[in-house]
């Protein structure tokens, strides 16, 4: 580059020179000088951006509704118009989220916090950890205490751990049998050992900067702030960033628009958290799952005995005898009495069915030894004497000596199980991170939202990670994250679940939202490529009022999108958007369909080969595009078709799909350059860059 | 100030487990440490007397029910005594009043526990 630069003509260079120089000059002009004053003019022009964007998006939506469907092909018209229905409510949604960004400025530092640094790892290598751990070590907050948490359990970790001088937190021995709750369950589990009263998160791979928690610990003299998030980026992006891994869009405007709305995310690493407000989250949550359980508990018994009628007689009347306890029991809810009395209302209520039954069969069992008796058994009288004589307490010793379990009365184990209030199922009652989603993150500040909590998006980059080097983990990752947000739509939709303000309920679901693109983006690959093979327009006309409706939208769209990102790179992200359509489409079906979602540690070592089995439908597109387009061309040439506006603007658009899918064929076929070695950036090390010999 | 923490074994089963300081996420380990050991030694019915704390966090709250599990599991249960106005707050902020019987003070605890 430098070398093609030097042979350009001198003319030309100053040209370019002044040019830039001017530009720079007119900028300072225009621009307010204060920071501030520019980042209030900015949003004004975002707003109104944002506002004539919307009127052309409304004017050509309604327009596609009443006048502009192809009602002789409904079959292509409805799905696609449906398509452009839900990108423009995308566009609406990006617009709210990015409506009043906060203007945050780190407050002075919470002077005397007490810091634990989780560096939580499964099975990285050991020199990847520890250029973490190191870095953790020379974090200039006084009070720090760095910890391993090694799920992995591993000698050589354990070694590297005490020659830092870091604690090593291994699970507990609770968790033996139990499930882990991967990365979610290691910090769980550590936050029962250590006892700072902030906690910083980093993955294994996140190297931080030695003043992270300077910046972000001012923050939390907001006693209602629960956790700040700084962003996530990478050191080992090839170039060019071929698998699309730079999110600087999300990990900044986006961010900040959501923390505009009290909803900033917690991403799952590089960030700080208040432990009081994750022990509160765990507290409750186990409270709450406790009371569900006595409710359904007590709803099975009620289930059970509308059920058993037609059993013995016997069982019959022990069942009935529960009604008056199962009253009881509801009414002790409602008013608000511990669970253990409610609990053991019915409990006790069982126990004494329970003894009924055993008495009665004893009676019986007494009945028959009488009968042998008066057959002239002399054993059988005595024995059926002493039986019907201290008939109570025989059943008591005996239900008590041989438990008969609650079949006896016909109910089924699991309702006594559930008031057991046991919470046996699991390792450690108290789970402060989300467990049922394996994207914890999420699930976990959706909670803390709903419980009132405040967070802070904090925008400095104050560590550096690694990004998948293939496509196979990046794509993996992608999924991951693709499930468990849709998991979290399903299991706890933000719309329902309480406590949250309607802007909150609106961040999340954007982001939801967002995950359904699949299943639009396909029919936005297909369109051109039915148009041009079969000349059936999913439009009423290719008219000039189609072009003058939709062109200013389009361009305006893409300008406010490019405003927004403000000179980040956002193109190789745009490219991914759509060209992800078939991951996006799997994670809706897959999480529909119920299958059991695994937490996968993304692969931070490069897998080598190529990938293009992985990405098989987007090369079907881009070959029936390639091939509709010659079509198109070949049919209009001959003559079969003569609509001059619609080839040419399916054309465009095929061309489009397929520069935007090009991305995805070139990683699935990346090798970076021989000369690329990935370094973390020198400012993380202020005192050289460490070098380990790699012997593991 | 350190958290000291006194057991009395009225029984094989019931125990009195006194409480003195405050009870945080520096404490909660130990706390919960010794709840467990008294599960696994057969001392499931137990009453735990919170008169002298002043002040409990939620750390402090989870030993607790870490205790309550163990104890829940092995078939007992635990009872907690002579909360102060703090301590109740925080019972209630976290709902855990929902969970634990508490008296105003052991003695009453004690009465309510299952005999053996």
């Amino acid at each position: 580059m430098m070398g093609s630069l030097s042979h350009q003509p001198q003319g030309i260079a100053r040209l370019a020179h002044w040019l830039k120089a001017g530009a720079r000059r007119a900028a300072s002009l225009l621009l307010p000088p204060e920071a501030e004053e520019r980042g209030r003019l900015r949003l004004r022009v975002f707003r109104i951006i944002a506002l004539a964007d919307l009127t052309l998006g409304l004017y050509y939506i309604v327009w596609r509704y009443t006048a502009s469907l192809n009602m002789r092909a409904l079959w292509f018209a409805i799905p696609l118009v449906l398509a452009e229905t839900y990108s423009f409510i995308d566009t609406i949604l990006f617009i709210f989220m990015m409506w009043k960004p906060p203007r945050r400025a780190a407050p002075p530092p919470l002077e005397g916090a007490t810091v634990d640094v989780y560096v939580t790892t499964y099975n990285e290598l050991v020199e990847l950890v520890r250029l973490t751990a190191e870095a953790a070590t020379r974090i200039t907050w006084p009070n720090t205490q760095v910890y391993i948490l090694d799920d992995g359990a591993r000698p050589v970790m354990k070694a590297m751990a005490e020659e830092l001088g870091c604690g090593y937190i291994t699970r507990s021995d609770e968790w033996t049998g139990k499930p882990r709750h991967a990365k979610a369950g290691n910090v769980n589990n550590a936050l029962l050992q250590t006892f700072g009263e902030f906690i910083l998160i980093l993955d294994a791979d996140q190297i931080p900067a030695p003043q992270i928690v300077d910046r972000c610990i001012g923050y939390f003299r907001n006693p209602q702030v629960a956790f700040v998030q700084t962003p996530q980026y990478f050191y080992n992006l090839p170039p060019g960033d071929p698998f699309g891994s730079d999110a600087p869009l999300f990990y900044g405007p986006i961010l900040q628009g959501k923390d505009g709305w009290d909803a900033a995310f917690f991403c799952g690493s590089n960030a700080i958290l208040r432990r009081e407000a994750l022990m509160q989250l765990g507290l409750t949550g186990y409270v709450q799952e406790m009371e569900q359980r006595v409710r359904r508990g007590l709803s099975e018994i009620e289930r059970d005995l509308a059920r058993r009628e037609a059993d013995t007689p016997v069982q019959r009347a022990a069942l009935h005898s529960l009604r008056p306890a199962l009253i009881q029991a509801r009414q002790s809810l409602k008013d608000g009495q511990p669970l253990e009395v409610v609990s053991d209302i019915v409990r006790d209520a069982v126990a004494a069915a329970q003894q009924t039954v055993a008495q009665q069969d004893m009676a019986a069992i007494a009945e028959d030894l009488r009968a042998m008796a008066a057959a002239g058994d002399e054993t059988a009288a005595q024995v059926s004497q002493f039986m019907l004589e201290r008939l109570p307490d025989l059943a008591r010793e005996v239900t008590e000596s041989a438990p008969s379990g609650p079949e006896a009365v016909g109910l089924s184990p699991q309702a006594i199980e559930d008031l057991a209030l046991t919470r046996a199922d699991e390792a450690v009652p108290v789970m402060a991170l989300a467990t049922f989603s394996i994207t914890e993150d999420m699930a976990t500040a959706m909670r803390l939202h709903a419980m009132g909590w405040r967070s802070v998006f904090h925008p400095e980059i104050l560590a550096y990670g690694l990004a998948p080097e293939d496509l196979g983990s990046a794509l993996k990752q992608r999924l991951r994250w693709a499930q468990g947000t849709i998991q979290v739509f399903l299991r706890e939709n933000p719309f329902l679940i309480k406590g949250l303000s309607f802007p909150q309920r609106l961040q999340y679901f954007t982001t939801m939202y967002s995950y359904f693109s699949g299943f639009f983006n396909l029919i936005y690959v297909l369109s051109p490529i039915v148009y041009l093979f079969t000349t059936i327009p999913p439009v009423s006309a290719w008219s000039l009022e189609f072009a003058w409706r939709l062109v200013p939208f389009l361009l305006l769209n893409k300008l406010m999108f490019r405003y927004v990102a403000w000179g980040l790179s956002i193109w190789r992200g745009e490219q991914y958007s759509l060209a992800l359509f078939p991951l996006w489409i799997q994670a809706v079906v897959s999480v529909l369909a119920g299958a059991k979602l695994k937490f996968v540690v993304t692969s931070k070592q490069r897998q080598t080969g190529n990938y293009l089995h992985l990405i098989r439908p987007q090369l079907l597109i881009v070959w029936l595009t390639a091939l509709a387009i010659m079509y198109g061309l070949f049919s209009f040439i001959v003559g079969w078709n003569l609509q001059v506006e619609g080839t040419l603007v399916n054309i465009f658009w095929g061309c489009y799909n397929i520069v935007m899918l090009s991305a995805i064929v070139r990683a699935a076929v990346y090798k970076p350059p021989a000369s690329w070695e990935a370094r973390p950036p020198a400012f993380l090390f202020p005192s050289g860059y460490p070098i380990h010999s790699s012997a593991n | 100030m350190d958290l000291q923490i006194t057991e009395k074994l009225l029984s094989d089963k019931r125990a009195v487990v006194t409480l003195s300081g405050r009870v945080n996420a520096v404490t909660a380990p130990d706390l919960k440490a010794q709840l467990k050991r008294l599960a696994k030694g057969g001392h499931i019915q137990l009453v735990i007397d919170l008169t002298d704390v002043p002040f409990i966090d939620s750390s402090g709250l989870a030993a607790l029910v870490s205790g309550f599990k163990a104890a829940r599991e092995a078939g007992g249960t635990i009872k907690l005594a002579g909360l102060n106005e703090q301590t109740r707050t925080v019972f209630t902020l976290t709902m855990l009043d929902r969970v634990f019987e508490s008296y105003p003070d052991t003695g009453a605890a004690i009465d309510t526990l299952a005999f053996g």
